[in-house]
């Protein structure tokens, strides 16, 4: 297939697939799904794609970033001081949105507005790494479950 | 002959050429050029009115990826390190990381690299048993890779603390 026909997609920014011009969503669903139906996002959309549109039609000029997920939504659970609260997101969302969500939630105790740039989201198995803002939370959400967990903590900051 | 590329240079640009980096090139950051040992490349701030909304950086990579990038923000039409009134500024950590009263000989001159654990100054200035068993999630390894050292200045750039430059 000559670069022409296709169309090159950046899959949550860690892989490169391309696809030809006619090829539907739902057909890159399930290359992307290793088989399953779901949903496809495009860009920063949380909004998924008609499954019936054709990769040609998404007025794609050089490349694309797509995100691909088995659940229409996530319910996110954040842990912050032996608490913990939920909303629910679309797997598109990054994790500096709902980041920036926890944050601004009414904690006891509460976060100073001026602290909040202190915080990040771990993952509860994981409290060494902080979680790259850009990453799609979808990405972490373990196969065949529409919820994922998250703590809230303070990221390790330099010290004069 | 003579014109072979050296591992840690052959290193780096298999990393810029990887989806990571190249997902995110003309969004937040751009432009990579390498004169070996350096690579410069531009790299997006947050929207503030009437500010610049993008610095470029120029950060020595001999070593990659055994040993961290290290470097600062560049003047590209001097061939400079940036002015300190048009070094990106704000408070808390992205005062502290690019702060202009560090280092100091021998590591370098003040300013001319970034005080984080993901940069080789950062980490050779401080001890290292120290700073791994303080820091061990923001600590340069290997596999991080510039990817990680760029998330990190692109996430200062991109948070509340920046404020845009420093000004006189």
């Amino acid at each position: 297939m000559s670069e022409q026909e296709t169309v090159q997609f950046f899959v949550d920014d860690e892989k490169v697939h391309h696809f030809g011009r006619e090829t539907r969503v739902r057909e890159v669903i399930l290359v992307l799904l290793d088989g399953d139906e779901g949903h496809l996002f495009l860009g920063d959309s949380e909004e998924p794609l008609e499954l019936d549109i054709i990769i040609g039609d998404l007025g794609i000029e050089k490349h694309g970033h797509l995100h691909a997920a088995r659940c229409r939504h996530l319910e996110v659970t954040v842990e912050y001081a032996a608490k913990s609260r939920k909303h629910r997101f679309s797997p598109s969302a990054t994790v500096k949105a709902v980041r920036d969500w926890a944050v601004a939630e009414n904690w006891e105790p509460s976060i100073d507005p001026a602290e909040r740039p202190k915080f990040a989201l771990f993952l509860p198995d994981d409290s060494k790494d902080a979680l790259p803002g850009t990453r799609r939370i979808g990405t972490y959400a373990p196969k065949g479950d529409c919820n994922v967990t998250f703590e809230l903590a303070i990221r390790e900051r330099p010290q004069g | 002959m003579g014109n072979e590329l050296t591992p840690d240079e052959r290193a780096l640009r298999a990393d810029l050429e990887a989806a990571p980096f190249q997902s995110q090139e003309g969004q937040r950051w751009g432009n990579p050029t390498i004169h070996w040992p350096y690579l410069y490349l531009w790299v997006k701030a947050r929207f503030i009115p009437e500010k610049v909304d993008r610095y470029w950086l120029r950060l020595n990579c001999a070593g990659y990826p055994k040993h961290a990038p290290t470097g600062t923000f560049w003047n590209m039409e001097r061939d400079v390190q940036l002015e300190n009134a048009l070094r990106p500024w704000g408070v808390g950590e992205v005062e502290l990381v690019f702060r202009i009263n560090w280092p100091n000989p021998p590591y370098g001159d003040p300013g001319s690299a970034l005080y984080m654990l993901c940069d080789r100054i950062g980490l050779e200035s401080h001890d290292s048993d120290w700073t791994e068993a303080k820091y061990p999630g923001t600590i340069w390894t290997p596999e991080k890779g510039i990817i990680y050292y760029l998330d990190e200045v692109t996430r200062l750039l991109d948070s509340q603390e920046y404020t845009g430059p420093r000004g006189p």
